[in-house]
């Protein structure tokens, strides 16, 4: 992993010798100012950026399957991406009739998405409390719908322009992340991830037993469903605000992770889905950067395309031993 | 051969408890909808709730432990409504096991054992809950599966994997709604034994279709009549509350069996030693039937008369008239092949009776 980091680094359309980056990085005064601001402020930030929003949306993941105790559990499943897409189209709204659009868009845009889909995520956290798992769903699937159905009506009636920059947003793509925004999300992920942990410790495996079987272990239920579904929807809004939507890795990376460690429990699940998301984030970064020479590619397309050969084999490999 | 060992309940597995559940006019029921009034106190020993299929067992022992609140009442466990235990401290004193079983991808049987030591787990599990699941897979004979994967087991391994689960708390009360269903007999047995030797130290409450091994192994046995709990005086009474009493209990075999003797045409058995039950059985017969004569302590006449048939005795004085009446008004006579010693000597006179009236006579072997 930490290879593959450096060589994200190293590696770029513009050659700078890896030896005087290391050197940089350890002693400082290595690089010249240019070199600095590519490394510094472009590859440092979106590598780390690419690295920490797969934790996320691995964690992400692993959280939504066991609350929803279903395999097909993915980080967007509640619907944050639809309400992130929402939000952004009420912004843009906004924007063109105060006459700001393309200068403060992009600044803003990070912002209201992380504040409206940590809003939903809230809500639906503590609607949570008092729902079943099926309830959950549904209420989460239906309300996901809701907002892309308002969308698609409300995107027709935006200038071409402005649709097509919207579209591009949200399509995910770990080159807009900058320092300060790696920075929130590597706060963002030991917060999460540490709450996770502490969890995993005791109360997340008895929920797999179902509602009943978890309150006669001692598991407040409500309320420990409403932590697991706001850890979850907030690693998932964290990553759109951040990098767009990307498919795939939050779905896959619990299952790749019970499949490569054999195991079913949350205490070791946490950590290795967290990890593993970041591998394939960073596998896909690489692969963009080498296939496409830097190119605006929807990161989702690749993981897609290159992580569904991966998974069915893994599971054919297991032979019906992973059954759900 | 598998047996239980009795000695493999020690003092330190399972503490002596004195705790009772008390229910004081208790009414369980799902939001409002009363299902099941009750009134009762379940102390140390093994009691056994039976009642047909939506009667309210399940409610019941959901109410008990506290996965639904009563509807009115209040439930006791050592004199402390148990509204008032917190979640935790709760799920220390009370094991649950549930009919269903839960689907967990890539778990072992080891951890979700495992799973039952959450009321007292911190951190890491200390060496206290690890020699309580060791000692909860080895009651529950699942000791050798402790490595497989759960969600690969049988249905029956599973079962016992889940009440593995629920002993490994070390429980000052144990409730298991259905424990042995999906169960082959032998682990139904071994089930009810374990069970039973548990009880003797702390009460166990169950509720089971399994007339046979409640009339063996409960100490109490309970049932629920038009939504009210009863203790059950007779067990013969088991028979009773299935089928809306369609159903009796053999007194030889614990087995329901349908009544015969309901609807006409009425066949005539010469039977003895059992043969008359086998051929029922094996026919399937639900007529009415008359047996006779027989002697009065022959297996034939103590059951048949419990399922409901006609049955003429030597202890009746009249007893060939009577049995050549019932040849008579029959409309087919079956006799079994059987010792002499099965029935009484006129009996073979009845038989040459009934081939002289012209009656449709039909031989049977008796084998069982």
């Amino acid at each position: 992993m930490s290879i593959l980091f450096f060589i994200l680094i190293f590696y770029g359309p513009v050659y700078i010798e890896p030896s005087r980056i290391l050197g940089d990085l350890i002693w400082g005064n290595y690089l010249t100012d240019s070199e600095k601001i590519i490394i510094y402020n472009r590859r440092i930030p979106i590598t780390l950026g690419a690295l920490v929003s797969g934790c996320l949306l691995g964690l992400s993941g692993f959280l939504y399957q066991l609350l929803l105790r279903n395999p097909m559990g993915d980080p967007y499943v509640m619907g944050v991406a639809s309400i992130s897409y929402l939000s952004l189209i009420f912004l843009a709204f906004i924007s063109i009739a105060l006459g700001f659009f393309f200068t403060y868009m992009s600044l803003l845009a990070p912002i209201v998405v992380l504040i409206s889909s940590l809003i939903y995520t809230v809500v639906l956290s503590i609607i949570s409390y008092r729902l079943t798992v099926l309830q959950i769903l549904l209420v989460g699937i239906s309300l996901g719908f809701a907002s892309s159905g308002i969308s698609l009506l409300l995107l027709s009636r935006l200038p071409s322009e402005v649709s097509g920059y919207l579209y591009l947003a949200l399509m995910g793509s770990f080159d807009g992340v900058d320092p300060a925004g790696s920075k929130i999300l590597i706060i963002a992920l030991a917060i999460l991830l540490a709450f996770s942990l502490a969890l995993s410790l005791k109360h997340l495996d008895p929920m797999m037993l179902g509602e009943e079987y978890a309150k006669s272990l001692g598991i407040n239920i409500g309320f420990i469903r409403a932590i697991v579904s706001l850890l979850a929807g907030s690693s998932a809004a964290i990553t759109v605000a951040y990098v767009g939507i990307i498919g795939f890795i939050g779905f896959a990376s619990p299952h790749i992770a019970r499949i490569l460690f054999r195991s079913g429990r949350g205490l070791i699940l946490v950590p290795t889905s967290c990890l593993i998301g970041g591998l394939l984030a960073l596998l896909t970064s690489l692969g963009i950067r080498v296939a496409f020479q830097g190119g605006s590619v929807p990161v989702t397309a690749v993981t897609s395309i290159f992580g569904a050969p991966l998974l069915i084999y893994m599971v054919a490999r297991l032979r019906g031993e992973y059954s759900w | 051969m598998v047996t239980v060992q009795r000695d493999l309940i020690s003092r330190k597995d399972i503490e002596k408890g004195d705790l009772c559940v008390e229910l004081v006019s208790c009414i369980a029921g799902y939001s409002g909808n009363a299902v099941v009034r009750a009134s009762a106190r379940f102390c140390r020993g093994l009691s056994c709730i039976v009642g047909p299929n939506g009667s309210g067992k399940t409610t019941l022992l959901k109410t008990i432990a506290k996965i639904l609140s009563p509807i009115k009442g209040v439930i006791l466990i050592g004199r402390r409504d148990i509204s008032t235990y917190n979640i935790n401290e709760f799920a220390k004193l009370v094991g649950i096991h549930l009919p269903q079983i839960p689907i967990l991808p890539l778990y072992k049987a080891r951890d979700v054992v495992m799973l039952g030591r959450t009321p007292f787990i911190g951190l890491t599990p200390s060496k206290e809950d690890l020699e309580a699941v060791e000692f909860a897979m080895k009651i529950a004979k699942v000791s050798h599966l402790s490595e497989r994967y759960f969600n690969l087991l049988s249905d029956g391994e599973k079962r016992r994997v889940m009440i593995a689960m629920a002993i490994a708390r070390r429980p000052k009360i144990l409730v298991l709604d259905e424990p042995t269903s999906f169960l082959d007999p032998f682990n139904r047995y071994l089930i009810f034994e374990v069970l039973s030797e548990i009880a003797k130290e702390i009460p166990v409450i169950l509720s089971t279709h399994e007339v046979d091994l409640a009339i063996r192994f409960c100490d109490k046995i309970y049932y629920i009549d038009r939504g009210e709990l009863k203790e059950m005086a007779d067990p013969k009474e088991l028979g009773k509350i299935y089928g809306e009493g369609s159903m009796i209990l053999n007194p030889f075999t614990y087995s329901l069996e349908p009544i015969v003797g309901k609807e006409p045409p009425q066949i005539h058995i010469i039977g003895g030693c059992g043969s008359g039950l086998a051929y029922i059985r094996r026919n399937r017969l639900r007529n009415m039937i008359s047996l006779g004569p027989l002697y009065p302590n022959d297996l034939d006449a103590l059951v048949l008369k419990e399922l409901g048939a006609i049955v003429i005795t030597t202890s009746l004085q009249s007893y060939f008239d009577r049995s050549l009446e019932l040849v008579k008004s029959s409309t087919m006579v079956i006799v079994s092949r059987v010792p002499r010693y099965c029935r009484p000597p006129d009996a073979e006179i009845l038989i040459d009776e009934a081939v002289k009236l012209g009656k449709d006579v039909d031989y049977f072997d008796f084998n069982i």
